[in-house]
């Protein structure tokens, strides 16, 4: 099977020919198969949103190579709009790209630059309003601007989701949200990728997001790999992690504080449901 | 692939920070300096006042250890310009016989007459001394010292009831938030490329590619507004209550070398106002 | 002259966006053969609208200085050398934000978006002939010249004036007119 996205020796500078040329991305390999929820953890400046910009079409390789659903991004033949289509990509702090005055419209606008008919557009930015929560026929007539931060991050993530893409990045999607917010926006990731076996790769500074979402991780350091593994293996393992800057999630790093203080509880829990089980067993096991 | 780099373009201001006389200037003897001479520039008509202008701002620029293909580099995008409005005025303002103009040359509509030479002669001289000046002052004043320069200066208008101190402020917000309007346009920019936007490249209406920009331009302005919107709060709630009374934090000392620099162009300023005379 | 600290943030923001447009190439929209039209006014415009006429001269003045020092840093354009002379530069802009919020005002009790639209007309062309005027006036170019420049220019630049201006300000002021919804 060949992965969805594919990336070989990819490298990158801001600022080329110019005196504040900056490295970005140095020898970058990784590849993602389809319907895997891949994450992408790395310090700030660290080349994350750079690599995931490549990932939808939107940079064109300087060095190395990099295939989307086999497509050869540096092949100056292929529809890079179409890969567009097929790779939505969510940025960090999405609400600021809200232009339409009404919501409907600002959620047609993916539909409408692919040039599908009219009824076809309705459908997509209904489904696409219901799929974030936001019901169709109360929202598409609200102005954009009257809706709460976390109503307008829900409608820039829609407008994403109209284009209907086999593909999702997200740039630190729950940056900003109070809680009740980010556990909305993870379980519509969860639905997502459960019934339309999404591809996604995440990139955040929020462990504990990753831990309930993701299966690998690749970890960034200065534009290069510097860890790559499962999730469950990457997370094990908190002092390469924490020599990049980086942390485990919550829960992890509880059970292994407990295990510090002599507790003997296994390791391993990356979310609140694992973590209470290892409790749980533990305590069985003593009584 | 369109180019998205909007960062790259914004080194506005070709600050070079050197060691030099020049540079250790207080930045108010150096705004005003540099404001006399413009105004001075501005309705000088000699063209030996010029030349003379020139070869100080080129002993200046020596003082300042500002390599001169550095301060030269503008001239070698502007020549073309320069030369077009050169040839033009030589050619198109042929100024009437009757004030002394002699005809030197003719085709058509187009006269070269003793006085156009002049009026040529005089404003290439003068585009190209404003030239060095303001590229001499932008090479040796950082963006902070404009900044801190500029509101002192304006600070015995704000006696006189102008809002100085506000427009002081007014300059330092924008300056500031410039490059910060850089990385969110990159921002916007991409995310609505990857949405299927083209920004109007190509074979459109005028119209539609005006109306093809507002994804862009809109939620640019209104990110904008509702930044400074938090920000006045900001200001507010950390007791900001108009100019009376604020204290300043950085104190600007002149020392003989400014007041030499002032009086050096007062001294040039009047030769160039005065010299047709 | 008092100004509040929302107009200073807002006058701010506005000249920043003035500057930015100029200093890349967003600020140029290319029209023809070449030729562009130029939007780094509409800021003035819109403090005018939004703050009146002292945020829309604030904004014009900072407008016109970075015209003048990009004319000289970094030249781009056929008129920079000219921009250079600030009576060319700074002074016309100085007038656009009087110019547009008298218009604005003055249209506003009959309709706000004929307001809006007249305004920013207004502004532009408060920009575009004065500088023209004042390129003449100092024998830059020929009148005859700034003419034909005048005459093919200024109606593209009030065109985008107007659209951009109305888009801005109706979302901003949440203003809705015409169709009241979503066009799906």
């Amino acid at each position: 099977m060949v992965p969805f996205f594919q990336v070989q020796n990819l490298s990158h500078a801001y600022g080329r020919n110019t005196p504040f040329e900056t490295r970005s991305l140095s020898a970058v390999s990784l590849q993602v198969e389809r319907e895997e929820i891949v994450g992408l953890i790395g310090p700030t400046g660290s080349g994350k949103s750079t690599l995931l910009q490549h990932l939808c079409g939107l940079l064109r390789p300087q060095g190395g190579r990099v295939w989307v659903a086999g497509s050869d991004l540096a092949d100056p033949e292929i529809d890079v709009r179409s890969i567009r289509q097929r790779v939505g990509m969510v940025f960090q702090l999405p609400e600021d790209q809200l232009f339409a005055r009404y919501v409907g419209d600002d959620v047609a606008f993916g539909p409408r630059n692919q040039g599908l008919e009219r009824s076809a557009i309705r459908e997509r930015v209904r489904s696409a309003l219901d799929a974030v929560g936001l019901p169709f026929a109360a929202f598409k007539d609200r102005l954009t601007l009257t809706l709460s931060g976390g109503e307008r991050r829900k409608v820039a993530i829609a407008g994403v989701l109209a284009m209907s893409p086999e593909a999702l990045l997200l740039d630190e999607p729950t940056a900003g949200l109070d809680p009740a917010g980010r556990r909305e926006l993870l379980d519509l990731l969860k639905r997502c990728h459960a019934e339309q076996g999404m591809t996604m790769i995440v990139s955040s500074h929020n462990m504990d997001d990753l831990a309930e979402l993701t299966s690998r991780i690749y970890v960034l350091h200065n534009g290069r790999i510097a860890l790559e593994g499962a999730t469950r293996d990457i997370f094990a393992h908190a002092q390469p992690l924490r020599e990049l800057g980086l942390e485990v999630p919550a829960v992890t790093q509880i059970i292994d504080t407990l295990c510090a203080a002599g507790i003997p509880l296994e390791r391993g829990a990356l979310t609140l449901e694992e973590a209470g089980e290892a409790i749980l067993r533990l305590w069985e096991g003593t009584v | 692939m369109e180019d998205f780099e909007v960062m790259r373009n914004l080194t506005f201001g070709q600050y070079l920070p050197v060691e030099s006389p020049i540079h250790r200037l207080d930045p108010r003897s150096k705004l005003l300096s540099t404001g006399f001479l413009l105004v001075a520039l501005i309705v000088s008509r000699e063209l030996a006042a010029l030349l003379l202008a020139f070869f100080i701002l080129l002993g200046l620029a020596a003082l300042a250890r500002v390599p001169v293909g550095y301060l030269l580099k503008p001239l070698h995008a502007a020549w073309p310009f320069i030369l077009l409005i050169v040839l033009l005025q030589l050619a198109t303002f042929p100024g009437l016989p009757e004030a002394g103009c002699d005809t030197l040359w003719q085709w058509w509509i187009l006269h070269i007459t003793t006085c156009s030479v002049r009026i040529a002669a005089l404003t290439l001289g003068r585009i190209i001394v404003l030239l060095l000046l303001i590229n001499l002052l932008a090479l040796s004043t950082s963006l902070n010292e404009v900044i801190h320069g500029t509101e002192h200066l304006l600070r015995p208008l704000g006696r006189i009831g102008l809002p100085a101190n506000e427009l002081a402020l007014v300059l330092a917000i924008a300056l500031r938030f410039v490059p910060l309007l850089g990385r969110e346009t990159e921002r916007i920019m991409k995310a609505q490329a990857a949405r299927g936007a083209d920004f109007g490249r190509g074979r459109w209406g005028f119209v539609q590619r005006v109306k093809r920009l507002l994804p862009l331009l809109i939620p640019l302005f209104i990110t904008s507004l509702e930044r400074a919107e938090d920000l006045a709060v900001a200001m507010e709630s950390r007791c900001y209550g108009g100019s009376k009374g604020r204290s300043h934090w950085v104190q600007l000392q002149a020392n003989s070398a400014d007041y030499c620099a002032l009086f050096l162009a007062v001294i040039v300023s009047a030769i160039l106002v005065i010299s047709p005379w | 002259m008092k100004m509040s600290t929302r107009q200073i943030a807002i006058a701010g923001v506005l000249s920043a966006i003035s500057i930015f447009l100029g200093v890349t190439r967003l600020g140029f929209i290319p029209f023809f053969a070449g030729a562009s039209i130029t939007i780094m006014h509409i800021p003035v415009i819109l403090g005018a609208i939004l703050e009146g006429p002292l945020v829309g001269t604030i904004i014009g003045a900072i407008f016109g200085i970075f015209s003048l020092v990009q004319a000289a840093i970094a030249p781009t354009g056929v008129v920079d050398p000219a921009f250079q002379d600030p009576l060319v530069s700074v002074l016309p802009r100085l007038f656009i934000g009087v110019v547009t919020w008298a218009v604005y005002r003055a249209v506003r009790p009959v309709n706000e978006l004929l307001a809006l639209a007249l305004a920013a007309a207004a502004g532009t062309l408060t920009n575009t002939v004065l500088v023209l005027g004042m390129l003449a006036l100092r024998q830059y170019y020929a009148p005859a010249i700034l003419w034909t420049v005048g005459i093919t220019n200024a109606p593209f630049e009030v065109a985008a004036a107007i659209i951009i201006s109305i888009a801005v300000i109706t979302a901003w002021k949440r203003i809705e007119f015409g169709r009241k919804g979503a066009d799906l």
